[in-house]
Parts: C-alpha cells; sequence; structure tokens
C-alpha cells in the first residue's frame, strides 16, 4: 500500500504571489556586481593584507602624552615617565620625583637633556623637572600659574606653557615661555587685534610651537596662529581663525604651515579641518570627510626624496594625505581609512587599525632622514611603524 | 568492551534500516505548487580563499567563524523550490575584530529524492551586506549548494549542507574615496550546517 501526502492548499494560491519577492531580488542582485564600499579600501584586499599586530612591553591602555629622543635613548611621558634605552627591545618606567605622580608632557633639548611636567598627587598644582640619571631635579617655575606642557623644537629650544587656572577668571589664558640656561623669556605674542572697531583677544592656553625650515618659529594658541625669525621679538600674527574652532597642532612644509583645527558643522555636528598658510593670511580650507572627524596633531613624514606624507591624527586611525607635491592650491585629499587600516604611503601592506585609539601626536626620530621610525602617540599605547617604503609594518611598543 | 559496543551499534543501525527500508514502501512524498516550507540552518563557516581577477589567491586571514540562516521557500512543481533567505555569519580577523556578512537571497532548489531521504541542489543570489571594523560594503554574492535531508515526518525534516558563498568585491575606481579597481577580490567560503524544516 502506498500512501500520498499532499499539503491542504487551502488559501495557499494567493502565496504565490511571494514568489515575485525572490524573484526580483535575484534579478536586483545582479545589477549589483560592483560593491558599493564606504571607505577607500575593499574590505577583502583589507584583510588579505592584515597582520597581527605585535604586543611590546608596555601597557596598552597607556595614554601617550609626548615623546622625545635623548642621545639614542627614546623617553616617553604616559602617567609615568617610560625610558627605553638604545639597544633595549623593552620599556622601563622611571621613578616618580617625590610629592608628584602624573607626567603627560616632556621634551629634549639638542644636550640630551630631559625636561617633564608633573602633577602632584590631587592633580591640583604641577612642577617643572629635569632628568638627571634616574633622579628628578625640580626646576623653577616661570610663574604662579599651572605649568601645562614642555615642548622642544627641531632647533633643539625648550618651550614652557603656563595657564591661568584661578576660578575667579573665565578667560582661558595662557603664557609661553622659553627656558634656556635655567632662565624663562616670556614669549611676546600680541594680545588683541583690530577687527573692523572691535578688538578682538588672541589670547588662549593651548600652544603648540614648531621651527620650521624657513628659520620661523611658528606658534599657535588656540585660536591664532604666529610667526617670527627671532623669539626675543614680538610675533607676528598670521591670521585669527573663529573663536568657535580650536586650533591643535602644527606642520611645516615647502614655505606654508599646516595645521588642524576642529569646529562645529552647519548641522552642529563636528568638523575637523585642515588648513595652511604661507603667512600671508592666505588660507584654504579642507575639511575632512566624512564629516564628524576629529582632528588632533598633524606631521609632515618624508617616506623618500620627494615624497612626503601629511599625517593627521584623528579618532581610530591616522587620516593621511598623499602629497606628493604638496602647496595650498593642490592638495589632493584622501578619504579618512575609517578604521579600515592604517596604509601609509602608496601601497596597503601594513594595513592595521590602531583598535579605536586616539591618535593624539606623532614622534618621527629626528636621525633619520628619511623612512625611518614613526611613533603614533595614541590614548591605547603607542605604536611605531617601521620597515623599508612599501613594506612598513605597525606594531605596538 | 568495544567489540560489545560496536555490535550493539550495528544491531541499532540495521534496526533502523530495515524500519526505513519498511516504510518505504509506505510513504512517497509528493508536493504541490503553493506548498511551504520553512527551515533554520546552524552551523561553521569556513573562510576559503581569497582570488583577484589576476588569479592571484591568499590566505583570508580569518577564523573558522559561525552562521545562522533562516530560510522560506516555496513548491513551483514537486521537484523545484523557490523562496529566499537571510543568513548572518560572523568570523574574527587576525587582531580579533569581527567580520559580519549577512546576505538577503533569492533562492531556487531542485530535488533528487530517495526515500527517505531528500538531495536538493540549490542556487542564491542576492545582497551581501558586509561589515569589519567600521568599514561597510554592500555586494553581490552567489551561494551555490547541496543538502542531504532525511525526512523524520511529512512535516519534519532535518539535513546536512554544504553551500558555497561567492562574494565578489568589485570597484570601478572612478570615485574619489572609494577603493581603487586593484582592491578587486572574490571572497570564497564554505558553510557546512545543519538545518531543520518545516513543511505546511
Amino acid at each position: 500500500m502506498k500512501l500520498r501526502y499532499t499539503f491542504d492548499r487551502k488559501e495557499k494560491s494567493n502565496k504565490i504571489g511571494l514568489l515575485c519577492i525572490p524573484i526580483l531580488l535575484f534579478l536586483f542582485s545582479f545589477l549589483l556586481m560592483f560593491s558599493c564600499n564606504d571607505s577607500e579600501l575593499g574590505i577583502f584586499y583589507g584583510l588579505k593584507s592584515e597582520e597581527r599586530i605585535g604586543i611590546g612591553s608596555l601597557p596598552t591602555n597607556i595614554t601617550v602624552g609626548s615623546m622625545a629622543k635623548a642621545g639614542n635613548d627614546l623617553y616617553i611621558a604616559a602617567g609615568s615617565v617610560w625610558r627605553k634605552p638604545f639597544g633595549d627591545e623593552n620599556w622601563h618606567m622611571l621613578p616618580t620625583p617625590g610629592g608628584f605622580h602624573l607626567s603627560t608632557s616632556l621634551a629634549s633639548d639638542n644636550d640630551g637633556n630631559i625636561f617633564a611636567i608633573y602633577y602632584n598627587k590631587d592633580n591640583a598644582n604641577t612642577g617643572f623637572f629635569s632628568l638627571n640619571g634616574l633622579e628628578w631635579t625640580q626646576l623653577p617655575r616661570p610663574d604662579a600659574w599651572s605649568i601645562q606642557s614642555v615642548k622642544s623644537t627641531a632647533d633643539g629650544k625648550i618651550f614652557v606653557s603656563t595657564r591661568n587656572t584661578s576660578p575667579y577668571t573665565t578667560d582661558n589664558d595662557g603664557r609661553l615661555y622659553h627656558y634656556t640656561g635655567g632662565t624663562f623669556t616670556l614669549i611676546d605674542l600680541p594680545e588683541r587685534v583690530l577687527f573692523g572697531r572691535t578688538y578682538t583677544s588672541l589670547i588662549g592656553s593651548s600652544f603648540d610651537v614648531i621651527f620650521a625650515a624657513d628659520g620661523k618659529y611658528w606658534i599657535s594658541n588656540a585660536h591664532s596662529i604666529f610667526y617670527s625669525d627671532d623669539l626675543d621679538e614680538q610675533f607676528t600674527l598670521v591670521e585669527p581663525i573663529d573663536r568657535n574652532r580650536k586650533i591643535e597642532g602644527l606642520a611645516y612644509h615647502d614655505g606654508h604651515i599646516y595645521f588642524t583645527f576642529n569646529g562645529r558643522d552647519r548641522r552642529g555636528g563636528r568638523l575637523g579641518v585642515i588648513s595652511s598658510s604661507d603667512g600671508s593670511g592666505f588660507r584654504s580650507e579642507h575639511p575632512i570627510t566624512p564629516s564628524n572627524t576629529f582632528l588632533t596633531n598633524l606631521a609632515f613624514f618624508q617616506v623618500s626624496n620627494d615624497n612626503w606624507v601629511l599625517l593627521v591624527g584623528t579618532e581610530a586611525v591616522i587620516g593621511y594625505f598623499q602629497l606628493p607635491n604638496p602647496t595650498p592650491d593642490n592638495i589632493h585629499l584622501l578619504d579618512r581609512p575609517r578604521g579600515q587600516g592604517l596604509p601609509l604611503v602608496t601601497n596597503y601592506n601594513s594595513a592595521v587599525d590602531l583598535h579605536r585609539a586616539l591618535v593624539l601626536d606623532f614622534f618621527i626620530d629626528p636621525s633619520v632622514l628619511f623612512g625611518g621610525d614613526l611613533y603614533a602617540l595614541t590614548n591605547r599605547g603607542l605604536w611605531k611603524s617601521s620597515g623599508n617604503f612599501g613594506e612598513r609594518r605597525w606594531s605596538r611598543e | 568492551m568495544n567489540l560489545k559496543k560496536l555490535v550493539f551499534f550495528c544491531l541499532i543501525l540495521c534496526v533502523l534500516i530495515i524500519n526505513i527500508n519498511a516504510q518505504d514502501d509506505f510513504y512517497d512524498f509528493s508536493y504541490d505548487r503553493g506548498d511551504q516550507i520553512f527551515t533554520i540552518r546552524a552551523g561553521l563557516f569556513i573562510p576559503l580563499f581569497f582570488m583577484s581577477p589576476s588569479l592571484d589567491f591568499g590566505s583570508t586571514n580569518l577564523s573558522l567563524g559561525g552562521i545562522g540562516a533562516l530560510e522560506w521557500s516555496t513548491y513551483i512543481n514537486n521537484r523545484i523550490t523557490i523562496g529566499g533567505e537571510l543568513s548572518g555569519m560572523f568570523a574574527f580577523g587576525p587582531n580579533d575584530r569581527v567580520l559580519y556578512m549577512i546576505p538577503l537571497t533569492a533562492k531556487i532548489a531542485y530535488y533528487f529524492r530517495r526515500y527517505p531521504f531528500e538531495f536538493p541542489i540549490f542556487c542564491g543570489a542576492g545582497i551581501n551586506f558586509t561589515t569589519y571594523g567600521d568599514a561597510f560594503s554592500m555586494d553581490f554574492i552567489l551561494k551555490p549548494g547541496a543538502s542531504a535531508i532525511w525526512n523524520f515526518s511529512h512535516e519534519w525534516a532535518f539535513g546536512f549542507n554544504l553551500i558555497y558563498w561567492w562574494v565578489p568585491q568589485l570597484y570601478t575606481g572612478r570615485r574619489e574615496g572609494h577603493p581603487p579597481r586593484n582592491h578587486a577580490m572574490f571572497g570564497n567560503f564554505l558553510e557546512t550546517t545543519l538545518s531543520a524544516m518545516f513543511r505546511f
């Protein structure tokens, strides 16, 4: 006996109409032979070349505020100050000065001295220190304000910034000093400028300073950029920017100063912008796409004789700009990789991401002419890019 | 001891085979247009390789992954079904980032039968949504495959599926800020799943 199962076909004929959906989907899908991708790196292409990132001796959860090289040794300020002696693979934590426990800023001069800013244990006060062997020596303060940061320029000059943290002032007031031979010299920056019939304040406390190849010192203080050939003379204002925008960092290349600042777009979203100037007030602005991008510092990295890359610190990744012949009028912008990877230079062999870290700054080994070690200072540890041109790899220090 | 277990297992197997063969005389499933199938699948996702259009093969650098899918289809006739399915897979990259692919495909299947088993071969095509880290891509996907299904009853069946995922990521290279043409890559993956089918 053979039983034959058939299903009840009541009310099924109307479901045949559902067949249209898969048929249409089937046909429509063939229209999508070319992928729609929201970044500039193919996902499978990036995966194919992705490599496991090595883990170094530094903790991965530290925020690296600044980095310096003294002699052949490397130093970072990342809460504690860490030192990597020449030839040693590992970083070693240096002891903190008594009564102080937190350092986020250090710099070195041309004589191999290391200077650092330390916060005391309740973060209420700061101190300025120099390193002698493994011992810290506290140096005098430039003024009664809170010492914010110490920076050095390519010619080995040391700069110290202070900020008025008094609760009785609403002004975000700051000063910048040149430190040499144990004394501080106040950098003379114009405090206000006449725009139309009103004066605009140029006071700001978030300094960046560089000594550029044009022989000028360039200084940014949150909302303004200044330059001078002589540290002892008053600096010249290039142009103030909108006070709703804040300058994050400076870099110089081929007659132009490049800087990053962050503001708001018309919809209220965050807007990261790279701008440039030749010092005469000209400025071209290049908003970073996609929008809602927060920019930090920037740096030019020379990868070969005539090939420079402008690196821009962002959230999650290092943004980059391919600038074979960078001029303000002919800047070639590339989309931010958006966590896809870190494609340095012209290839994607080194594609890794920085684990959603915020890249705060860069450090380029000054002793190598080009193609040397490049460090990314992030809120999730220190990253190093090294290797030959075209085959660079990122690893965690 | 092991011999005893083996003999016992063989006996059970013989009983089952005899029972199945005995049923073969009594049951013969046939389906009409409008009969429907709902299937749920789960199993392992095996990344195979990436291939460039110039036949350059490379590792996917992905770990073994997981896959799940829901499928609906309806019979056109006794041998052919057509339907759609929604799948989702995950696998880990070298730095522990997760690759997700969610294909939405239309599917056509042809059934070979040897009671109580059915052996459909099928092919699906559709849209594949891929994310890896912060990146997102929408691609075409082709999913040819075959299954072996054991009919437990006239409503329920259970099966094993081997499905190939072919995901081309092709780029025109014409749009600034999008991948250049040389980033074109064909993703090749294998889905191995167990499935439960309900026919109604």
